[in-house]
């Protein structure tokens, strides 16, 4: 049903995220039985390396486009299981990107964007007993942006902005539950920036980007 | 049989987080967005309606040729002072204004009437005719085409391709100094006509100190276009 209707959504970066996840959700089952806790009742403590790519910042009608290119994230947090099959969690992450600004045909640098997230995170874990357990990762928070001041829509929008973000994590699950946990994920995230704070020409809009990366439990 | 299927509590969650999918990834194509604005004048009427401008994104390096014997007036300052009010108009960070470290590294030199000129003319004509404020640039090559380099007056290579001649005999005081540079320094920016309205800092004899909003406006829309001629 989903997949007769992805096709017909508007031309952009963003149907790549939407095709990924609707991929993982067929295919990842969630079983309503219970099984063993990979993380433990306690709060577990978590760091974070990662990229995270694409971000169309903005869209010029007749004007240059703003997007970021790729970049590096790091972050920390700490999570616990709160029900048989949904850990929960919060984190901080800090990340740049460099800003591309292109317009007919040229392209030049836009300086670089930095951002730091607070988020909570809400992860839906898969019944499958083997030593690698992905589960579905839903999480909001909001975003403090800095950098690129000298180009719109970053000159005149809000410093911060909230974000919401969807995506997968593959854990390797050890049976002992003191020992670390490593784990993978892709994320698919949105951001709503709130561009027309001063300059009456910018229309506020969402921006969706993609973060992968690797994540260590203790 | 068949109502298990249908009411699946597994199934319609699927759904459901599948519809909330394609909910946001509608919204989420909704990218910021604005337009550039229309121009306030013409920034062709000086230039036989030829645009021409910077490349974007270019950092375009500037010398302040003080020379001896201006005690009145600091040229220095004034420069300073037109290159930060310029540096806020750009948009979409299309040029960035900054001190040249020596007169060989500037693209654009600025020097007074009372100084000799510290750079050679190209092949085009010079002919100021006792204005007070000056704007050159030689293109060379067939359209669109670049501006010619200037070499330095002593001798060498440099990478000036503007030169501005401001004259502190035409203006009162320092902030008309300051005005007149300003002035000057649009034209080198791209702004290759006159404002019909005196407010503006780029009518023909400013009174403004800073750029208006017209002057603004017209500068971010020739940042736009595409060039007749590349400084």
């Amino acid at each position: 049903m989903a997949r007769s209707t992805i096709p017909a959504l508007p031309r952009c970066t963003t149907r790549r995220g939407v095709l990924f996840l609707t991929a993982v959700l067929l295919a990842t089952p969630l079983a309503p039985q219970a099984f063993a806790q990979p993380l433990g009742p306690t709060w577990r403590v978590t760091a974070e390396v990662g990229g995270v790519f694409g971000g169309r910042w903005f869209e010029g009608n007749g004007a240059p486009s703003v997007r970021t290119e790729p970049g590096a994230t790091i972050g920390v947090g700490a999570q616990r299981m709160v029900g048989p099959n949904v850990s929960a969690g919060v984190g901080v992450k800090v990340g740049a990107q460099p800003v591309s600004v292109n317009e007919d045909g040229a392209s030049w640098t836009g300086g670089t964007l930095t951002e730091a997230d607070a988020i909570g995170t809400v992860s839906f874990l898969t019944a499958q007993s083997t030593p690698l357990r992905p589960s579905l990762d839903i999480g909001a928070g909001v975003a403090v942006l800095s950098g690129a001041r000298a180009l719109l829509p970053f000159r005149d929008a809000s410093r911060i902005a909230p974000i919401g973000e969807a995506g997968v994590t593959l854990r390797r699950v050890d049976p002992n539950p003191n020992k670390q946990e490593i784990a993978v994920f892709v994320h698919y995230g949105m951001l709503r920036l709130d561009a027309s704070a001063t300059d009456a020409s910018t229309i506020s809009g969402w921006v969706s980007r993609i973060s992968a990366g690797f994540k260590v439990t203790r | 049989m068949r109502s298990k299927v249908l009411f699946d509590p597994h199934r319609l969650r699927m759904r459901s987080c599948g519809a909330c999918l394609i909910v946001a990834a509608v919204i989420s194509c909704d990218a910021p967005t604005g337009t550039r604005p229309d121009f306030a004048y013409d920034p062709t009427t000086l230039s036989r309606g030829q645009l021409y401008r910077w490349a974007s994104g270019q950092q375009i390096s500037v010398w302040a040729e003080a020379g001896t014997g201006l005690s009145t007036v600091d040229l220095g300052s004034a420069v300073r002072q037109a290159m930060t009010s310029w540096n806020a108009v750009p948009q979409f960070a299309e040029f960035t204004l900054s001190m040249a470290a020596s007169i060989g590294e500037a693209d654009i030199v600025v020097y007074d009437r009372a100084t000799a000129a510290p750079v050679s003319l190209g092949s085009c004509t010079f002919d100021p005719q006792g204005s007070a404020g000056y704007t050159y640039f030689c293109p060379t090559g067939p359209s669109p085409t670049t501006a010619q380099k200037l070499s330095l007056a002593g001798g060498g290579t440099s990478q000036v391709s503007v030169l501005i001649r401001v004259d502190r005999g035409r203006v009162s005081d320092q902030n008309g100094y300051t005005a007149l540079v300003m002035h000057e320094l649009g034209h080198a920016l791209g702004i290759g006509g006159h404002s019909d309205s005196p407010n503006d800092l780029m009518f023909g004899l400013p009174r403004a100190t800073v750029p208006t909003m017209r002057d603004r406006q017209t500068l971010q829309y020739l940042l736009g276009k595409r060039p007749d001629i590349t400084l």
